[in-house]
Protein backbone atom coordinates (compact mmCIF):
# COMPACT_ATOMS: atom_id res chain seq x y z
CA UNK A 1 0.00 0.00 0.00
CA UNK A 2 2.85 2.36 0.90
CA UNK A 3 4.61 1.54 -2.39
CA UNK A 4 1.47 2.42 -4.36
CA UNK A 5 1.09 5.69 -2.46
CA UNK A 6 4.74 6.54 -3.07
CA UNK A 7 4.25 5.96 -6.82
CA UNK A 8 1.03 8.00 -6.95
CA UNK A 9 2.55 11.09 -5.29
CA UNK A 10 4.87 12.21 -8.16
CA UNK A 11 2.08 11.47 -10.66
CA UNK A 12 -0.32 13.69 -8.68
CA UNK A 13 2.37 16.37 -8.38
CA UNK A 14 2.99 16.13 -12.12
CA UNK A 15 -0.74 16.56 -12.80
CA UNK A 16 -0.98 19.56 -10.47
CA UNK A 17 2.06 21.14 -12.18
CA UNK A 18 0.45 20.50 -15.58
CA UNK A 19 -2.83 22.08 -14.48
CA UNK A 20 -1.06 25.13 -13.05
CA UNK A 21 1.05 25.48 -16.19
CA UNK A 22 -2.01 25.11 -18.46
CA UNK A 23 -3.97 27.62 -16.36
CA UNK A 24 -1.18 30.20 -16.51
CA UNK A 25 -0.74 29.80 -20.29
CA UNK A 26 -4.51 29.92 -20.86
CA UNK A 27 -4.73 33.04 -18.67
CA UNK A 28 -1.98 34.73 -20.72
CA UNK A 29 -3.80 33.86 -23.96
CA UNK A 30 -7.07 35.07 -22.38
CA UNK A 31 -5.42 38.38 -21.57
CA UNK A 32 -4.26 38.72 -25.18
CA UNK A 33 -7.82 38.03 -26.44
CA UNK A 34 -9.14 40.61 -23.96
CA UNK A 35 -6.63 43.27 -25.09
CA UNK A 36 -7.54 42.61 -28.76
CA UNK A 37 -11.25 42.90 -27.84
CA UNK A 38 -10.62 46.22 -26.06
CA UNK A 39 -8.66 47.57 -29.04
CA UNK A 40 -11.29 46.46 -31.58
CA UNK A 41 -14.16 47.85 -29.46
CA UNK A 42 -12.30 51.12 -29.00
CA UNK A 43 -11.23 51.71 -32.60
CA UNK A 44 -14.06 50.08 -34.55
CA UNK A 45 -16.86 50.72 -32.01
CA UNK A 46 -20.29 50.25 -33.59
CA UNK A 47 -18.85 48.33 -36.57
CA UNK A 48 -17.35 45.67 -34.28
CA UNK A 49 -20.28 45.45 -31.85
CA UNK A 50 -22.44 42.99 -33.89
CA UNK A 51 -19.46 40.63 -34.12
CA UNK A 52 -18.70 40.70 -30.39
CA UNK A 53 -20.53 37.40 -29.72
CA UNK A 54 -18.75 35.66 -32.60
CA UNK A 55 -15.44 37.00 -31.30
CA UNK A 56 -16.02 35.59 -27.80
CA UNK A 57 -17.16 32.22 -29.16
CA UNK A 58 -13.83 31.95 -31.02
CA UNK A 59 -11.83 33.22 -28.03
CA UNK A 60 -13.49 30.86 -25.51
CA UNK A 61 -13.22 27.84 -27.83
CA UNK A 62 -9.54 28.48 -28.56
CA UNK A 63 -8.82 29.09 -24.85
CA UNK A 64 -10.51 25.78 -24.04
CA UNK A 65 -8.38 24.01 -26.68
CA UNK A 66 -5.21 25.71 -25.37
CA UNK A 67 -5.96 24.50 -21.84
CA UNK A 68 -6.97 20.98 -22.93
CA UNK A 69 -3.97 20.54 -25.26
CA UNK A 70 -1.57 21.70 -22.54
CA UNK A 71 -3.13 19.31 -19.99
CA UNK A 72 -3.04 16.36 -22.39
CA UNK A 73 0.62 16.85 -23.34
CA UNK A 74 2.47 13.53 -23.48
CA UNK A 75 -0.68 11.64 -24.44
CA UNK A 76 -2.35 10.85 -27.76
CA UNK A 77 -5.29 13.09 -26.73
CA UNK A 78 -3.13 16.13 -27.46
CA UNK A 79 -3.15 15.28 -31.18
CA UNK A 80 -6.84 14.43 -31.16
CA UNK A 81 -7.51 17.85 -29.63
CA UNK A 82 -5.29 19.54 -32.26
CA UNK A 83 -7.35 17.80 -34.98
CA UNK A 84 -10.61 18.82 -33.27
CA UNK A 85 -9.39 22.42 -33.00
CA UNK A 86 -8.69 22.52 -36.73
CA UNK A 87 -12.16 21.08 -37.45
CA UNK A 88 -13.69 23.71 -35.19
CA UNK A 89 -11.77 26.53 -36.94
CA UNK A 90 -12.91 25.29 -40.38
CA UNK A 91 -16.58 25.20 -39.30
CA UNK A 92 -16.26 28.51 -37.45
CA UNK A 93 -14.65 30.50 -40.29
CA UNK A 94 -17.11 29.13 -42.84
CA UNK A 95 -20.11 29.93 -40.61
CA UNK A 96 -18.94 33.27 -39.22
CA UNK A 97 -17.89 34.64 -42.61
CA UNK A 98 -21.05 33.41 -44.34
CA UNK A 99 -19.03 31.27 -46.78
CA UNK A 100 -16.51 34.06 -47.41
CA UNK A 101 -18.95 36.93 -47.82
CA UNK A 102 -18.72 39.43 -45.02
CA UNK A 103 -21.29 42.22 -44.70
CA UNK A 104 -21.16 45.33 -42.52
CA UNK A 105 -23.98 47.88 -42.31
CA UNK A 106 -22.83 51.34 -41.35
CA UNK A 107 -24.72 54.65 -41.45
CA UNK A 108 -27.03 53.65 -44.30
CA UNK A 109 -24.27 52.04 -46.34
CA UNK A 110 -23.59 48.35 -46.78
CA UNK A 111 -20.03 47.19 -47.26
CA UNK A 112 -19.62 43.64 -48.52
CA UNK A 113 -16.22 42.01 -48.71
CA UNK A 114 -15.99 38.77 -50.65
CA UNK A 115 -12.90 36.71 -49.86
CA UNK A 116 -13.81 33.20 -50.99
CA UNK A 117 -10.26 32.44 -52.31
CA UNK A 118 -8.81 33.52 -48.96
CA UNK A 119 -11.37 31.40 -47.09
CA UNK A 120 -10.46 28.41 -49.29
CA UNK A 121 -6.82 28.98 -48.35
CA UNK A 122 -7.69 29.09 -44.62
CA UNK A 123 -9.67 25.86 -44.95
CA UNK A 124 -6.71 24.29 -46.79
CA UNK A 125 -4.33 25.37 -44.01
CA UNK A 126 -6.57 23.77 -41.39
CA UNK A 127 -6.85 20.59 -43.47
CA UNK A 128 -3.04 20.52 -43.55
CA UNK A 129 -3.10 21.02 -39.79
CA UNK A 130 -5.46 18.03 -39.46
CA UNK A 131 -3.12 15.94 -41.64
CA UNK A 132 -0.20 17.05 -39.48
CA UNK A 133 -2.12 16.07 -36.33
CA UNK A 134 -2.96 12.62 -37.76
CA UNK A 135 0.69 11.98 -38.70
CA UNK A 136 1.87 13.09 -35.25
CA UNK A 137 -0.78 10.94 -33.53
CA UNK A 138 0.25 7.90 -35.63
CA UNK A 139 3.92 8.54 -34.84
CA UNK A 140 3.12 8.88 -31.13
CA UNK A 141 1.05 5.67 -31.08
CA UNK A 142 3.82 3.78 -32.90
CA UNK A 143 6.43 4.77 -30.31
CA UNK A 144 7.62 2.07 -27.92
CA UNK A 145 8.34 2.90 -24.25
CA UNK A 146 12.08 2.78 -25.12
CA UNK A 147 11.60 5.63 -27.65
CA UNK B 1 7.77 11.02 -40.54
CA UNK B 2 9.51 13.76 -38.59
CA UNK B 3 10.59 15.45 -41.83
CA UNK B 4 7.02 15.28 -43.12
CA UNK B 5 5.73 16.85 -39.90
CA UNK B 6 8.41 19.58 -40.08
CA UNK B 7 7.64 20.28 -43.75
CA UNK B 8 3.91 20.44 -43.02
CA UNK B 9 4.49 22.85 -40.13
CA UNK B 10 6.62 25.08 -42.36
CA UNK B 11 3.98 25.08 -45.10
CA UNK B 12 1.26 25.90 -42.53
CA UNK B 13 3.29 28.82 -41.13
CA UNK B 14 4.06 30.19 -44.63
CA UNK B 15 0.42 29.89 -45.70
CA UNK B 16 -0.84 31.58 -42.51
CA UNK B 17 1.62 34.42 -43.10
CA UNK B 18 0.34 34.78 -46.68
CA UNK B 19 -3.30 34.71 -45.52
CA UNK B 20 -2.62 37.39 -42.88
CA UNK B 21 -0.40 39.56 -45.07
CA UNK B 22 -2.75 39.64 -48.06
CA UNK B 23 -5.59 41.62 -46.37
CA UNK B 24 -3.05 43.95 -44.76
CA UNK B 25 -1.34 44.71 -48.09
CA UNK B 26 -4.74 45.09 -49.81
CA UNK B 27 -5.77 47.58 -47.10
CA UNK B 28 -2.49 49.49 -47.58
CA UNK B 29 -3.00 49.46 -51.34
CA UNK B 30 -6.51 50.90 -50.98
CA UNK B 31 -5.18 53.48 -48.52
CA UNK B 32 -2.61 54.56 -51.14
CA UNK B 33 -5.44 55.10 -53.62
CA UNK B 34 -7.98 56.78 -51.36
CA UNK B 35 -5.63 58.96 -49.27
CA UNK B 36 -5.38 61.48 -52.11
CA UNK B 37 -8.63 62.96 -53.42
CA UNK B 38 -7.06 63.48 -56.82
CA UNK B 39 -6.73 59.73 -57.39
CA UNK B 40 -10.46 59.25 -57.98
CA UNK B 41 -12.82 61.66 -59.68
CA UNK B 42 -16.43 61.02 -60.60
CA UNK B 43 -18.20 63.56 -62.80
CA UNK B 44 -21.85 64.56 -63.08
CA UNK B 45 -24.01 61.75 -64.47
CA UNK B 46 -25.80 62.47 -67.73
CA UNK B 47 -29.00 60.79 -68.86
CA UNK B 48 -30.42 60.41 -72.33
CA UNK B 49 -33.40 58.79 -73.95
CA UNK B 50 -32.82 57.96 -77.59
CA UNK B 51 -34.87 55.64 -79.76
CA UNK B 52 -36.41 53.77 -76.87
CA UNK B 53 -33.17 53.27 -74.95
CA UNK B 54 -32.58 54.98 -71.64
CA UNK B 55 -28.85 55.58 -71.06
CA UNK B 56 -26.76 56.83 -68.17
CA UNK B 57 -23.16 57.96 -68.46
CA UNK B 58 -20.80 58.70 -65.57
CA UNK B 59 -17.39 60.27 -66.30
CA UNK B 60 -14.79 58.41 -64.23
CA UNK B 61 -11.11 58.98 -63.58
CA UNK B 62 -8.85 56.83 -61.44
CA UNK B 63 -5.16 56.74 -60.70
CA UNK B 64 -4.39 53.29 -59.32
CA UNK B 65 -1.59 54.32 -56.95
CA UNK B 66 -1.84 51.02 -55.07
CA UNK B 67 0.23 47.90 -55.65
CA UNK B 68 -2.56 45.57 -56.82
CA UNK B 69 -4.57 45.57 -60.04
CA UNK B 70 -8.18 46.64 -59.68
CA UNK B 71 -10.57 44.61 -61.78
CA UNK B 72 -14.31 44.31 -62.39
CA UNK B 73 -14.86 47.94 -61.39
CA UNK B 74 -18.48 48.69 -62.14
CA UNK B 75 -21.50 50.56 -60.87
CA UNK B 76 -24.86 48.90 -60.50
CA UNK B 77 -27.96 51.06 -60.17
CA UNK B 78 -31.36 49.66 -59.27
CA UNK B 79 -34.44 51.82 -59.14
CA UNK B 80 -37.37 50.73 -56.99
CA UNK B 81 -40.94 51.90 -56.62
CA UNK B 82 -41.63 50.58 -53.12
CA UNK B 83 -40.55 46.96 -53.33
CA UNK B 84 -41.05 46.73 -57.09
CA UNK B 85 -37.79 46.87 -59.08
CA UNK B 86 -38.39 48.90 -62.22
CA UNK B 87 -34.95 49.59 -63.65
CA UNK B 88 -31.49 48.06 -63.42
CA UNK B 89 -28.31 49.46 -64.93
CA UNK B 90 -24.91 47.83 -64.83
CA UNK B 91 -21.93 49.60 -66.31
CA UNK B 92 -19.31 47.73 -68.30
CA UNK B 93 -16.57 46.43 -65.95
CA UNK B 94 -13.27 48.34 -66.00
CA UNK B 95 -9.81 46.93 -65.29
CA UNK B 96 -7.18 49.28 -63.90
CA UNK B 97 -3.69 47.76 -63.62
CA UNK B 98 -1.47 48.90 -60.74
CA UNK B 99 0.29 52.19 -61.41
CA UNK B 100 -1.95 53.11 -64.35
CA UNK B 101 -4.37 56.00 -64.85
CA UNK B 102 -7.74 55.36 -66.43
CA UNK B 103 -10.13 58.06 -67.62
CA UNK B 104 -13.31 56.59 -68.97
CA UNK B 105 -17.05 56.75 -68.99
CA UNK B 106 -19.01 54.30 -66.92
CA UNK B 107 -22.05 53.91 -69.11
CA UNK B 108 -25.09 51.69 -69.20
CA UNK B 109 -28.35 51.61 -71.07
CA UNK B 110 -31.65 49.86 -70.66
CA UNK B 111 -34.59 49.37 -72.98
CA UNK B 112 -37.43 51.74 -72.10
CA UNK B 113 -39.98 49.14 -73.20
CA UNK B 114 -38.52 46.69 -70.67
CA UNK B 115 -38.71 49.26 -67.86
CA UNK B 116 -42.25 50.24 -68.77
CA UNK B 117 -43.41 46.65 -68.77
CA UNK B 118 -42.82 46.85 -65.00
CA UNK B 119 -44.39 50.27 -64.40
CA UNK B 120 -46.31 52.09 -67.15
CA UNK B 121 -47.10 55.09 -64.96
CA UNK B 122 -43.45 56.22 -65.07
CA UNK B 123 -44.01 57.95 -68.41
CA UNK B 124 -46.85 60.16 -67.31
CA UNK B 125 -46.65 60.35 -63.49
CA UNK B 126 -43.85 61.89 -61.41
CA UNK B 127 -43.02 59.74 -58.39
CA UNK B 128 -40.78 59.39 -55.35
CA UNK B 129 -38.55 56.39 -56.03
CA UNK B 130 -35.67 54.67 -54.24
CA UNK B 131 -32.30 54.20 -55.90
CA UNK B 132 -29.81 51.56 -54.84
CA UNK B 133 -26.31 52.44 -56.02
CA UNK B 134 -23.58 49.82 -55.62
CA UNK B 135 -19.91 50.18 -56.47
CA UNK B 136 -18.15 46.88 -57.05
CA UNK B 137 -14.44 46.19 -57.54
CA UNK B 138 -11.93 43.41 -57.00
CA UNK B 139 -8.42 44.00 -55.65
CA UNK B 140 -5.60 41.71 -56.68
CA UNK B 141 -8.17 39.36 -58.27
CA UNK B 142 -8.74 37.90 -54.76
CA UNK B 143 -10.71 40.29 -52.57
CA UNK B 144 -13.94 41.80 -53.89
CA UNK B 145 -15.55 44.88 -52.37
CA UNK B 146 -19.08 46.08 -52.80
CA UNK B 147 -20.25 49.37 -51.32
CA UNK B 148 -23.98 49.97 -51.59
CA UNK B 149 -26.23 52.78 -50.49
CA UNK B 150 -29.93 53.60 -50.82
CA UNK B 151 -31.10 57.08 -51.72
CA UNK B 152 -34.49 58.70 -52.39
CA UNK B 153 -34.95 59.87 -55.97
CA UNK B 154 -37.60 62.17 -57.38
CA UNK B 155 -38.58 60.84 -60.77
CA UNK B 156 -39.88 63.45 -63.20
CA UNK B 157 -42.16 61.92 -65.81
CA UNK B 158 -41.15 62.68 -69.41
CA UNK B 159 -44.80 63.01 -70.49
CA UNK B 160 -46.21 64.96 -67.52
CA UNK B 161 -49.62 66.64 -67.91
CA UNK B 162 -50.17 64.85 -71.19
CA UNK B 163 -53.12 66.24 -73.15
CA UNK B 164 -54.47 64.96 -76.44
CA UNK B 165 -57.22 67.42 -77.32
CA UNK B 166 -59.60 66.89 -80.22
CA UNK B 167 -59.70 70.09 -82.26
CA UNK B 168 -61.74 69.47 -85.42
CA UNK B 169 -62.55 66.96 -88.12
CA UNK B 170 -63.83 66.83 -91.67
CA UNK B 171 -64.22 64.04 -94.21
CA UNK B 172 -60.47 63.86 -94.93
CA UNK B 173 -58.70 65.12 -91.79
CA UNK B 174 -58.92 64.94 -88.02
CA UNK B 175 -56.95 67.48 -85.95
CA UNK B 176 -55.54 66.92 -82.47
CA UNK B 177 -53.42 69.01 -80.24
CA UNK B 178 -50.83 67.10 -78.20
CA UNK B 179 -49.05 68.78 -75.31
CA UNK B 180 -46.94 67.68 -72.34
CA UNK B 181 -44.10 68.75 -70.05
CA UNK B 182 -40.84 66.86 -70.05
CA UNK B 183 -40.10 66.79 -66.32
CA UNK B 184 -37.44 64.07 -66.72
CA UNK B 185 -33.75 64.85 -66.11
CA UNK B 186 -33.00 64.00 -69.75
CA UNK B 187 -34.09 65.32 -73.13
CA UNK B 188 -36.61 63.35 -75.16
CA UNK B 189 -35.54 62.47 -78.63
CA UNK B 190 -37.31 60.06 -80.97
CA UNK B 191 -40.35 59.50 -83.15
CA UNK B 192 -43.77 60.43 -81.75
CA UNK B 193 -46.68 58.78 -83.53
CA UNK B 194 -50.40 59.45 -83.27
CA UNK B 195 -52.75 56.69 -84.45
CA UNK B 196 -56.49 57.03 -84.91
CA UNK B 197 -58.99 54.19 -84.70
CA UNK B 198 -62.71 54.07 -85.29
CA UNK B 199 -65.15 52.52 -82.82
CA UNK B 200 -64.61 49.10 -84.40
CA UNK B 201 -60.90 49.43 -83.50
CA UNK B 202 -59.86 49.68 -87.16
CA UNK B 203 -56.97 52.03 -87.89
CA UNK B 204 -58.15 54.98 -89.96
CA UNK B 205 -54.99 57.07 -90.04
CA UNK B 206 -51.71 57.95 -88.40
CA UNK B 207 -49.03 60.59 -88.42
CA UNK B 208 -45.49 60.62 -87.11
CA UNK B 209 -43.21 63.42 -86.04
CA UNK B 210 -39.65 63.43 -84.76
CA UNK B 211 -39.53 65.24 -81.45
CA UNK B 212 -36.67 66.70 -79.49
CA UNK B 213 -37.75 68.16 -76.16
CA UNK B 214 -35.18 69.40 -73.66
CA UNK B 215 -35.36 68.50 -69.98
CA UNK B 216 -38.01 70.65 -68.25
CA UNK B 217 -39.24 71.76 -71.67
CA UNK B 218 -42.82 71.92 -72.94
CA UNK B 219 -44.09 70.31 -76.10
CA UNK B 220 -47.21 71.46 -77.90
CA UNK B 221 -48.04 70.51 -81.46
CA UNK B 222 -51.06 70.29 -83.70
CA UNK B 223 -51.40 66.99 -85.54
CA UNK B 224 -53.49 66.91 -88.73
CA UNK B 225 -54.17 63.31 -89.51
CA UNK B 226 -55.45 62.41 -92.93
CA UNK B 227 -58.06 59.68 -92.57
CA UNK B 228 -59.25 57.31 -95.28
CA UNK B 229 -62.58 56.67 -93.58
CA UNK B 230 -64.69 59.45 -92.13
CA UNK B 231 -65.39 59.04 -88.44
CA UNK B 232 -66.52 61.35 -85.70
CA UNK B 233 -65.45 59.27 -82.79
CA UNK B 234 -63.12 56.46 -81.87
CA UNK B 235 -59.80 55.96 -80.10
CA UNK B 236 -56.53 57.84 -80.25
CA UNK B 237 -53.22 56.23 -79.33
CA UNK B 238 -49.96 58.02 -78.75
CA UNK B 239 -46.67 56.16 -79.26
CA UNK B 240 -43.12 57.19 -78.55
CA UNK B 241 -40.44 55.00 -80.16
CA UNK B 242 -43.10 52.28 -80.68
CA UNK B 243 -44.03 52.37 -76.98
CA UNK B 244 -47.66 53.08 -76.19
CA UNK B 245 -47.81 56.20 -74.01
CA UNK B 246 -51.51 56.82 -73.77
CA UNK B 247 -54.85 55.77 -75.22
CA UNK B 248 -58.16 57.58 -74.95
CA UNK B 249 -61.52 58.03 -76.64
CA UNK B 250 -62.08 60.95 -78.95
CA UNK B 251 -65.10 62.54 -80.62
CA UNK B 252 -68.64 63.18 -79.49
CA UNK B 253 -69.53 61.61 -76.13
Amino acid sequence: MNEVEAEAKPTRRKLVTKIVEATVITAIYGLVWLIIWFLLSHFLGPVFQPFSTLYWILACALLFFTFAIKISEGTVYKYILIILRSFFIIVYIIYSTNFGIFTINFEGFTLTVEFIPLLAMMVAINLLSIANGIIQATEFAAQTPED
Amino acid sequence: MRHTVKALRLIIVVLWLAVLLLPITVALSLWEIFESRDNIRIGEPSFSLLNGNFSISLPFYMNNAGFYDISELCVNIRIYDGSNEILEFSTQPLNIPAGRIVASNLSASVSLADALSRDRELLTTSKDLDVNVALHFRVGYVLAFNVAGKFPFKWGAPFSNLNMTYVSSNTTHVSFEVSFYNNAPFSLSGPLRVELYNLQNVSIGSVEQFLDVASNGRYQELFEISVFQASEEGKIRLFFADILISEKRWGSP
